[in-house]
């Protein structure tokens, strides 16, 4: 007994060591903080501390000579932020911001949150709300086409410089274009968007150093949809064309010796394959979330910071950022952003309904917006409903289906390319109910990819359709055999990227139930559901698609989900063993999209190719669209201001940098 | 004894050698590898991926060579440099992530270790001493309770209870407003209240379990000849109890070290999991996940590695503490 006392005793001093210890440690900062901060407070008005025009948190470092001041930080021409700049007029109330706070969100697959991969990305040209009307510079600060689409002339923003101070110069450029990708073991294939009309088999670009920041880029064909290629589309970022030269240099031996990178090699366990260590060091704009990007210099709002804590990421603004707002305060507003690891999506929503999240877009649902209003007022946060850049859920009916495993293959290739069996599965749906259910009414019919003809519910004429393919034999149990006598049976096979997939997989297998279609509706793991629509052997699936609304979409996109052997064969190889040879309105789908590339983004003739497409779309039904401009709920905290009322949610989590919090102190 | 020590390492090597065929196998046996889940993630989240793209990146890393030789790179950088290889999904060396998550593991692991031996032991003891008594009847009841009650369960109920009635979140190892923050007595005291749940529901998971034992092998020493003797003689009941039925009833406690040792390091996966800890467990699952095949082999290699020590330690600790054992070992020698 006594001994357990005594132990008992040893801990609990332990314990009041460590914590007087950890006292210790800390209690003088604060005590000097807490006096800092009142003489900076009580001396502001006749001295003040720092230039208003940039964030307090940087006034130490520029005072103690860390940092030059703002002038010297900011390019000659910065990018000037104010009402319909980032986003359309009348999508946000724009109002100038106050600098200070914490972002805080989640996310859960390792060193990867979207919504801070969207918000931190910076491409090399930009347009309001993530459109094609009204390309202007960015990253580079201005651009001339001439010859017809084929010769353009950029200007880069003298003064700009890398957030490790260094200044942004024409040799970045040109250290992209030679270096990587003219170095074969870092580009095996030449980057199809510095190709002739974004097209695999065009010519690359040749690209000519002007002067110290002009450089000038030629294609042999017209190609006025380069300059949007150079916006966000497929989310590049200013890697694309600029890279920190004087930083990636010491990873390239056409700079170093292949025996300065041993160590490095050692390290990741290889070789000589000195690319490898190359890639791992070359923060490109997609991976500014992870650990490279912290040591790497970036052209980002803000940049990662190393932390103790695993799972943990903290970002912290970048004092070289380029964009000032009207009144020449320096962007971003918001000082630091947090986001902690979770499990999984689920866990991510149990974060934001404890209130731990300030910001969240990606991995908010519709379908939990009961949750949202019950919680967010203990939470401070609400929702804003903003439209959703793909379409939550499309059926695709894989043309090109082929499992050796399965003898009926060809019958449902046969049965599945004639377009009169993909109206009937269309006119079998019905969208209202989907909408009420699945959607809560935020979602329309998909009047642009479908028509309203063939997307209202019309089971009678579904059946006459199938009939007249020759499937109007029907087995014991009433459900319609192949022509040859086979059973027909239809496997839908879903993921689990989005709550309503597998709702939406559900309701359609009843429905084609109702037309004497037999559907099986199973749940794949989404590793696997990949993999075997990899391996073409997807006989259908729902899942989303980029909105046909959207700008960042192609007609040819489609065609992966139409018939995947068609997609291997286009884009991949023809000679693959998976490829089929595509018919002739897949292979217009790929010339409207050269068109339209060689067109000017945005203008008619390029409005005019877009229009073509859905109207293939309607005639072809390549993918059977079941809603169209579904919303989409953001999370944002009650004190956020400059939060957009209006227009893609996407496009408002990539205008982060204007975000603002009333009272910044509270966070 | 030492060569039968000697014997035991030496035989270790090539198991530990199939071991590292084994994982290294398991990982690679699932289709597809980490560029392909890499890619749909990407594409999952609405990016969508260039296939020259995807190319760059397969050759890259190499995963359009032979498994057997990604298998004698990774071996050899292992035994040469003791570098487990490197982990794509974060973008470092597998040992920096083993490094980091390594304490708080060993953290909660040893303290609820210490929590459910303690608790286990003196309930075990007092339940058979006190046999058929009140309170041996409830500690019975709660041992076949927590027996029964699977850790995961009851992390989420009891985390979802403390938020509702406490306004106070223990999910993960401190609030949110603490993590990223330097050192200070709140966030030293935010971490111990984050602590207390996991160690409990740990520790507890495995009380249950050897609390029974503790009290059934106790039961039965106490009706041994020599406790009835040495009573006669007049030993104090203290004394006799500790010095020589609760030795002897502690050897399937000592037996389990065999595989704490494994459980120590990978941590409870699905506790970590909902609570949010960054422990082993989840690392591993995220990597089997994510076909982060260097991870997960070595996380896989490591644990078995483990077992295979921590039975051994095992082995010789009994034949330390119980002399039957040793003799019995000397005798049919």
């Amino acid at each position: 007994m006594r001994k357990t006392l005594k132990l008992g005793l040893i801990t609990s001093l332990l314990l009041l060591v460590l914590l007087v210890a950890a006292c210790r440690a800390d209690a003088p900062d604060t005590a000097s903080e807490a006096v800092e901060e009142e003489t900076a407070e009580e001396s502001m008005p006749d001295t003040m501390a720092g230039n208003p025009l940039e964030s307090p948190v940087l006034w130490e470092r520029v005072a103690s000579g860390e940092l030059p001041p703002l002038e010297e930080r900011l390019p000659n021409e910065p990018f000037v932020v104010g009402p319909g700049v980032l986003l359309p007029e009348g999508h946000v109330d724009w109002k100038p911001g106050v600098y200070g706070g914490t972002l805080r969100t989640l996310h859960f697959r390792p060193d990867w949150n979207p919504d801070i991969f969207v918000g931190m990305n910076e491409p090399l040209l930009s347009a309001p709300g993530l459109g094609v009307q009204d390309i202007r510079g960015n990253v580079l600060q201005s651009y001339e086409v001439s010859n017809e689409n084929q010769t353009f002339i950029f200007h880069m923003r003298e003064g700009l410089k890398w957030s490790d101070g260094e200044p942004v110069t024409s040799a970045d450029v040109a250290f992209v274009a030679h270096d990587i990708y003219g170095n074969e073991e870092l580009t095996p294939t030449y980057p199809r968007r510095f190709r002739t009309r974004n097209d695999p088999a065009g010519t690359p670009m040749t690209l000519v150093v002007i002067d110290d920041f002009t450089f000038q880029v030629d294609f042999d064909a017209p190609y006025g949809g380069f300059l949007r290629n150079l916006t966000i589309e497929t989310w590049n970022g200013w890697t694309e064309l600029v890279r920190p030269s004087h930083y990636l240099q010491q990873f390239h031996t056409s700079y170093v010796d292949l025996e300065a990178l041993r160590p490095l090699l050692d390290e990741m366990n290889l070789d000589d394959e000195w690319n490898q260590v190359f890639t791992d060091n070359d923060c490109l704009n997609w991976y500014v979330n992870q650990e490279k990007c912290i040591v790497s210099p970036v052209l980002a709002p803000w940049q990662r910071i190393e932390t103790s804590e695993p799972g943990l990421l903290v970002f912290e603004r970048n004092p070289y950022y380029h964009k000032v707002d009207v009144d020449g305060k320096q962007l971003p507003y918001i000082d630091r952003l947090l986001s902690k690891l979770v499990e999984d999506v689920e866990m991510v929503n149990t974060g934001i309904l404890v209130g731990e999240a300030d910001f969240m877009r990606e991995s908010t649902g519709l379908v939990k917006i009961p949750l949202y209003v019950e919680n967010g007022p203990a939470g401070g946060y609400r929702h804003q409903l903003l439209d959703m850049h793909v379409d939550s859920s499309s059926i695709w009916i894989n043309q090109t289906y082929n499992d050796d495993n399965d003898p009926n293959a060809a019958s449902w290739r046969e049965m599945a390319s004639d377009v009169r069996f993909r109206q009937a599965i269309s006119l079998a749906v019905d969208r209202n109910e989907m909408i009420e259910s699945l959607y809560f009414g935020y979602a329309t019919l998909p009047l642009d990819t479908v028509g309203e003809e063939l997307s209202t519910q019309d089971v009678q004429r579904a059946n006459d359709l199938l009939d007249a393919i020759g499937l109007d034999q029907r087995g014991d149990d009433g459900f319609r055999l192949y022509p040859n006598g086979e059973p027909l049976t239809m496997l839908i096979e879903h993921g689990a990227h989005a709550p309503d997939l597998e709702p939406a997989s559900e309701l359609v297998g009843e429905y084609l139930k109702d037309v004497g279609i037999k559907a099986t509706v199973r749940k794949l793991e989404s590793t696997l559901w990949a993999e075997r629509r990899n391996n073409n052997e997807l006989q259908a699936t729902v899942f989303w698609a980029h909105d046909q609304g959207w700008d960042n979409n192609w007609t040819s996109d489609t065609i992966q989900r139409a018939g995947y052997a068609w997609w291997v064969y286009m884009t991949q190889s023809p000679d693959s063993v998976m490829a089929m040879e595509p018919p002739q309105w897949v292979l217009d789908s790929f010339e409207l999209d050269k068109k339209r590339w060689g067109s000017v983004s945005g203008g008619d003739e390029y409005s005019q190719y877009k229009e073509q497409g859905n109207a293939w779309h309607r005639e072809n039904l390549p993918e059977i669209t079941v809603v169209e401009n579904v919303k989409y709920p953001l999370i944002v905290s009650v004190d956020m201001d400059n939060v957009a009322t209006e227009g893609y949610a996407i496009a408002q989590n990539f205008a982060m940098e204007q975000l603002f919090y009333v009272n910044p102190e509270n966070h | 004894m030492v060569t039968y020590i000697v014997r035991r390492v030496i035989m270790l090597v090539p198991i530990l050698l199939l071991i590292s065929v084994v994982s290294f196998a398991v990982i690679e046996l699932p289709p597809g590898d980490w560029v392909t889940y890499h890619i749909e993630n990407l594409r999952s989240t609405g990016i969508q991926l260039n296939e020259e793209e995807a190319d760059r990146l397969i050759a890259m890393y190499g995963f359009d060579q032979p498994a057997w030789r990604r298998y004698l790179r990774w071996m050899e950088g292992i035994v040469l440099r003791f570098n487990f290889g490197w982990s794509f999904q974060w973008g470092k060396t597998v040992n920096e992530l083993l490094a980091e998550r390594l304490p708080l593991t060993l953290l909660i692991a040893i303290l609820s270790l210490i929590i459910s031996w303690v608790l286990a032991v003196s309930l075990g003891i007092y339940s058979a001493t006190h046999q058929y008594s009140i309170l041996d009847y409830i500690f019975t009841f709660f041992g076949f309770l927590g027996l029964a009650t699977p850790g995961f369960l009851l992390a989420m109920v009891l985390a979802w209870y403390i938020f509702k009635y406490t306004e106070f979140s223990p999910l993960g190892l401190y609030a949110i407003e603490y993590m990223g923050e330097p050192w200070s007595v709140d966030k030293f005291i935010d971490m111990l209240k984050h602590l207390i749940m996991p160690c409990l529901i740990v520790g507890l998971g495995s009380t249950g379990a050897l609390m029974r034992v503790m009290r059934g092998n106790l039961l039965d020493e106490l009706k041994r000849q020599y406790v009835i003797t040495a009573r006669a003689k007049g030993v104090t009941e203290t004394r006799l109890l500790f010095k020589y039925p609760v030795r002897m009833s502690m050897n399937p406690v000592i037996s389990t070290v065999g595989w704490t040792l494994p459980a120590i390091f990978s941590g409870e996966v699905l506790v970590s999991l909902i609570l949010g800890l960054q422990t082993m467990g989840p690392l591993l699952l995220r990597a089997v996940l994510a076909q982060d095949m260097f991870l997960a082999g070595s996380i896989v290699m490591i644990l078995s590695a483990l077992t295979v020590i921590g039975t051994l330690v095992s082995d010789i600790l009994l034949a330390a503490v119980d002399p039957r054992i040793r003799y019995e070992g000397a005798a049919s020698r």
